[in-house]
């Protein structure tokens, strides 16, 4: 009985064995390696608030930058003079404190995950690392417009020209010193009912009238889709402005509007870990940030999209 | 709710049991395909294979955190330290700001009071001006280049509605 199951088996295996002729492409599809290219990491926004506000590198002691606002004197006009206080606490919100903290993040990696990669897995790390680093400086810097308590617009309104004006009207009252930016989420510029749509030709006040023929402004956007200023505004795009409800913060200020406050600049620590096989990689950023003097900026809150 | 609404609520609980009661004979019983997916399901469950993935962490010593105004615009997340200072600022413009986010019943109830009607009216008067002027500058000029030279000037601008916006 044994020997004649053995014999069966024995047929059944040269039935199966295929020739070279009958090899599926099943089988050699599992002799294939499957080919990784090089990876595409993914964009974030740059670093576009930052160069726009003022610096106060903070190298030394101390946790929290100060800033104090000194009051201005008021000239008199007889030669009988007063004697006038030299004072910082009359101006709202002085001193100006920025609170420095750490800005960060870490990734385990495995050897035989860097081993088995493409790529060299080390150095995507350490760009992941710092585009995470740049984008939260960035939020951190853009969040900050929504802090500040002059407005244009607001939940559910379209920019039109006059909201620019007026923000341009705003500042110069104020004294802000030029020159002033105005950064806004692309979809306030080139949404269909963002900036780009002041240079349609058309007549009414959402619009800005070209009745003698498109201005250079509006050359700008229709050849380029963008124009470098506009309305005396520096016109900057950030991403990371966030939206909510198809609406979003943006902010035209004069650079001493808010502060940033460099503590310690980005650095990578790299630990090799025995136990665990790999490397602890850690990109870290110490900073502050606040509003430095809340006069010299406007939030500008409008639809992103129709 | 009415009793119309009960009917179809009940009706619904029925048949989500109905398809439970279905799904969970369906798992007991010895369905091939089915058994495949449950068996590799278990041996992934079981078994631990983590060669591939990288473990990822966010370094930070503080939390940001959004400040809300009574209407329901959030302000932030900021800085603890921040958001301190942002507080009193708006507080001594008499707008009191909170670490709660207002419920939607809230953000109807608070539009319905006189303080909200009082901005919302201002904001509306604002914008008005804003649309309307410019609207009327073209006008008043085309009216008055027309009386200055006696010719009727062809408007070739077009109106909103016209071009689609």
């Amino acid at each position: 009985m044994f020997l004649k199951n053995l014999l069966l088996w024995s047929l059944s295996l040269l039935k199966s064995n295929r020739g070279a002729l009958e090899t599926t492409s099943t089988t050699m599809t599992e002799a294939i390696p499957t080919a990784v290219s090089a990876a595409l990491l993914e964009f974030e926004e740059g670093d576009v608030v930052r160069p726009l506000v003022r610096t106060y590198p903070f190298p030394g002691p101390g946790l929290v930058h100060s800033t104090p606002i000194v009051s201005k004197l008021t000239s008199e006009a007889d030669d009988s003079l007063a004697n006038q206080a030299i004072d910082s606490g009359t101006y709202t919100g002085s001193p100006s404190q920025a609170t420095v903290g750490v800005h960060g993040s870490t990734v385990f990696l495995k050897e035989i995950a860097a081993l088995g990669t493409v790529d060299d897995l080390m150095a995507m790390a350490g760009t992941l690392i710092g585009q995470s680093i740049v984008t939260r400086r960035d939020l951190d810097l853009a969040t900050l417009f929504t802090s500040l308590t002059a407005i244009e617009g607001d939940a559910n309104e379209d920019i039109i020209p006059a909201d620019i004006f007026s923000a341009f009207n705003k500042l110069r009252i104020q004294l802000a010193p030029m020159p002033y930016y105005l950064v806004m989420y692309p979809g306030h510029i080139w949404a269909a009912n963002g900036i780009q749509s002041f240079f349609a030709n058309v007549a009414d006040a959402n619009h800005y009238p070209q009745a003698g023929g498109v201005g250079t402004v509006s050359e700008d956007f229709t050849r380029s889709g963008f124009a470098g200023m506009l309305f005396g505004m520096n016109l900057f795009s950030d991403a990371n402005i966030v939206v909510t409800s198809r609406n979003a913060s943006g902010a035209a200020f004069s650079k001493d509007a808010i502060k940033y406050v460099p503590k310690r600049d980005f650095r990578i620590d790299v630990l090799y870990s025995g136990p665990e096989v790999g490397w602890q990689v850690t990109g870290t950023e110490m900073w502050g940030e606040a509003v430095l003097k809340n006069n010299f900026g406007v939030e500008m809150q409008f639809n992103t999209a129709p | 709710m009415s009793k119309q609404d009960d009917g179809e609520l009940q009706r619904l609980r029925n048949r989500v049991k109905e398809l439970e009661e279905k799904d969970a004979a369906k798992s007991k019983s010895n369905d091939p395909g089915r058994l495949f997916f449950q068996e590799l399901e278990e041996i992934k469950k079981k078994g631990k294979n983590t060669a591939g993935e990288i473990k990822y962490k966010d370094v930070h010593d503080h939390t940001p955190i959004p400040l809300w105004r009574k209407d329901g615009k959030m302000i932030g997340p900021l800085h603890p330290a921040n958001a301190e200072e942002t507080f009193k600022r708006f507080y001594k413009l008499g707008i009191i700001l909170s670490v709660k986010k207002p419920m939607p019943d809230e953000i109807e109830a608070y539009k319905q009071t006189e303080e909200y009607k009082k901005i919302r009216s201002e904001k509306d008067r604002e914008r008005t001006i804003r649309k309307q002027k410019r609207n009327n500058n073209v006008e008043k000029l085309t009216e008055s280049i027309e009386k200055l030279v006696g010719v009727k000037i062809e408007n070739s601008l077009k109106r909103p509605e016209e071009v689609g916006v």
